[in-house]
Formats: C-alpha cells, structure tokens, sequence
C-alpha cells in the first residue's frame, strides 16, 4: 500500500508537481501516464527516495519515506528509465551488491539471486559484464535489481515501479508482467 | 555500509586503480629508501617518508576521483538514494575502501625498517612513529579528495583540481615567505576569501541570503579585529598558509616527536571533509 499525500515539488520557482495526492493497493499493477514534462520522473522520484519534496508526504507500506527511510526503502524496488547500472561488473556481482544493501545475507541472498536470474531470464549472461550486454539484456538486470528481496513476498507488501521506455523490448516485459507488480509507463 | 565497502573494494581490485595506486607509492618510497637508506647509509626511515610524500599529491587524486564523480555520471548515485542505506553509510563505506588500498602498500613499506634495522642502528619509535603519521595524513589527503570528487560529475575535473589543491598545500609553506606578512596585506586577503567562501556558499546551498549573511558577519568580524587590535593581522597570512599545510606537520614526527596535536588535526581533517562530503551528496537530492 502506497500513499501519497499532497505532494509538492519547486525546482527553484518551477512547479513540477502541483499538491499531488492519491493510493495505490496491494495486489495491483498500475500505469502512470501523462505527456512529456507533466511531472511523472519527479514524482517517481520523490516516492522513491532519490528527490526530497518541497511539501507533502509519501508513505509506502505504513512507513513514511521521509522519517523511516530504512523501512520503507526495504519495501522498494526502483527501476528508472535508464537503469542504474555499474558497467565495470557482472550481473551476478551487482545483484550482490544491491541485495547485501537491502539487507540480504548468506544463504538468503544466494537464493533470492538466483531466483531473480531465473526470473528475468539471465542466467546465459551472469558472468558477463554489463557493459558488454545488449540493451535488452541490460533492462532485465535492471528490472532483477528491483525485484530483489521482493519475489519472495508476493503474498505480502510489493512495490515496484518500472519506467519502461518506448524503445524498450516488447519481449523484456513479460517476465514483468508475470509477477504481480506495479509499472509505469512513459509517454501520452 | 558493507555492501558499500566490499562493493567498492570488488571494483578497485578488479580494475587498475588499487594497484597503480600501490605500485607508484612503493616505487617511489623504495626508490627514497635506496636514496638514503642504502646508498648514503642513512639509517633515518622516516626521510624516506617524507622524501616520498610528494607522491601524494598526484596519487591521491588519481585514487579518488571516481568516487563520487563517477556515480554521478553513470547515474548510479540514483540508485544508492533508492536504497535502504544512508549518505553517511555510503560515504563511509567508500572512503573505508579507499584506507584500505592505501594500507596495502603502506604495509609492505612498514617491514622495511625491521629489514633495514638487521644492517644497522635504526630507531624504530621514529620509523614506526612516522608511518602512523604518514597513515593519517594520508588518509586526511584522502578525506579531501572524496570530497572534491563529490563537487562534480567530471573525473578529470576532479583529478585536477585536487592535484592543484594538494600541490598548493605542498607548497604551502614556502609560499608563505613570499606573501604579504603585513597587516594591510592580511586584511585584503582575508576579505577576497570571505567573498569567495560567501560565492561558494550560495553555490552549495542556492541560498542568497544566507551567503550574504555568512560573508557579512566574518568581514564585519574583520573590521572588527582590525579596529580593536590591529597587531592580531601581522604576519597573520604567513600564519595561516603554515597552519594549513598538511605536509608541514609531518616534519614533527620526522624529528622524533610524536605530535598528537597534529594526529588531531589530521582526525579533524578527516570529520570536515567527509561531512562536507555528506552534504554534497544529500544536495543533490535537493535540487
């Protein structure tokens, strides 16, 4: 459960996003459109951690992200437009690194890693570096990052947002949709 | 902060940095450790030290500056802001990585005063007291260039700056003889610092009024001083381009000395520039 209340954002004295409020329910995939400039990258932004409002307040699964950063970031899996992805590394290592982040350790971090290579389908390209992946492939270790420490807990709590571009690989977003997830859109 | 720290260390082992780093400190303390410990027959380690010490000023920089400028270009930063980890933890976890690649080499060099004291008369106290120093003043070298890495995106902007930066502090001393030690020549100089903290300021933090404010009070605070006791600005340039040095101190502990007002400020160093640090990185979630 997402709740988002009057949410406010000034770039100086830009309004990007204007006393912006509304919920998103467990168990559900939601798509958040709107035409280029119309506020959704701030706004994605803001409920993730990644901009601090200029009012208002976002709570994700009972905690407020302004206050309980911690616990409430454990219940988030961010995949932005461009994947933040270190190139210098393999998949398997940068899920370590995200999982070990999230709070993952010993036998439960080796398994929930493999269960997210299973899942986005990456297991050919573990070992490979990122750099030297398709753009396709590079998407799924971005979408594996995100459902780290979640695929496990369909029952409970999952929020995902995904930004998926137009020229993203119509193919990449089955194994997406496959698991009860939030997904956003980009474009009118 | 672990994951950040094994994060960090997996790629400096991996990649060339950990071991250039390594490599030019070795080389250069080895080469020092040729020059006096075996050709002149000098048993002092520690001018070996302080011979080497140049070499921090461009291998630091070249260390450091993929720290926090690289995430930024490769828009990595967004997804350590994503995740359930503080800023202080992340730049904690990087700047522990980086101590630890300078403690590989800086280990190596600390047998060779055992190895030199089998041939000769070697006070170990001062060797082994210097290379602490040389460990902190160091690791405050690299407190400054995480935080130089953090004003930007731009590595190469990062490596320059803080190699300007360093050599500046190298020099510090001998350029201070040749700075005005007058009173006049104190006041203006102090006043343009107080203009560029007061630009700095509002760069940082966007906020007009509160650089106006800063830069108002310390130049009144100037005149002030001026007024009252005029005899405090004498020599008071020399004074503070002398104090600021870091290389300066360590010529203590080259004597024999071990100066624990120098580790504390080294310690001191270290805190200001990792909080600057810090808040370089929340500003940008400030926009």
């Amino acid at each position: 459960m997402i709740k988002v209340e009057h949410l406010t954002k000034y770039y100086g004295d830009f309004l990007a996003v204007d006393d912006l409020s509304f919920e998103i329910d467990e168990g559900h995939v939601y798509g958040f459109l709107g035409p280029n400039g119309a506020g959704k990258s701030t706004t994605m932004n803001m409920m993730t951690g990644c901009l601090s409002a200029t009012s208002g307040r976002v709570e994700v699964g009972g905690f407020d992200l302004f206050e309980d950063a911690d616990q409430a970031k454990k219940l988030i899996g961010y995949l932005p437009e461009q994947p933040p992805l270190y190139m210098n590394e393999t998949p398997a290592e940068y899920l370590r690194f995200v999982g070990e982040a999230k709070g993952l350790r010993g036998a439960e971090l080796e398994r929930q890693i493999q269960a997210v290579i299973e899942q986005v389908r990456i297991a050919e390209v573990k070992n490979r570096r990122i750099s030297a992946l398709s753009k396709g492939y590079k998407q799924r270790v971005g979408i594996a990052q995100a459902l780290l420490e979640l695929t496990l807990k369909r029952a409970s709590l999952e929020d995902i947002f995904l930004e998926l571009t137009e020229n993203g690989d119509p193919a990449d977003q089955t194994p997406a949709g496959e698991t009860t997830e939030e997904q956003e859109g980009e474009g009118a | 902060m672990t994951a950040v720290l094994k994060h960090e260390l997996r790629s400096y082992f991996h990649s060339f940095t950990a071991y250039v780093f390594g490599a030019f400190l070795l080389a250069i303390v080895g080469f020092g450790a040729m020059l006096y410990n075996l050709q002149a027959a000098v048993s002092n380690f520690e001018y070996v030290l302080s011979f080497g010490s140049i070499v921090f000023v461009v291998i630091v920089p070249i260390l450091t500056m993929r720290v926090i400028a690289e995430e930024r270009k490769q828009k990595t930063d967004q997804l350590l802001y994503s995740l359930p980890i503080t800023t202080t933890q992340v730049i904690l976890g990087k700047y522990l990585a980086l101590l630890a690649v300078y403690l590989i080499p800086l280990a190596v060099i600390s047998i060779y005063p055992l190895i030199f004291a089998q041939f000769g008369d070697v006070y170990l106290p001062t060797s082994y007291g210097s290379l602490v120093a040389i460990f902190i003043m160091g690791a405050a070298l690299v407190a400054l260039g995480v935080f130089i890495s953090s004003l930007t995106d731009n590595q190469g902007l990062a490596a320059g700056i803080g190699i300007a930066v360093i050599l500046f502090n190298y020099y510090s001393v001998s350029l201070s003889e040749y700075v005005s030690s007058t009173a006049a020549g104190t006041v203006i100089a102090l006043g343009v610092l107080v203009l560029a903290l007061g630009a700095l300021i509002r760069y940082l933090t966007r906020n007009e009024y509160l650089a106006y404010a800063v830069a108002f009070v310390l130049l009144a605070a100037i005149c002030i001083t001026g007024f009252v006791d005029p005899e405090a600005f004498e020599g008071l340039l020399p004074n503070i381009m002398r104090q600021l040095s870091l290389f300066e101190r360590f010529n203590t502990f080259v004597s024999g000395v071990f100066d624990l007002t120098a580790i504390v400020y080294y310690l001191s160093v270290i805190v200001f520039f990792l909080f600057l640090s810090v808040q370089s990185l929340e500003k940008r979630r400030y926009h």
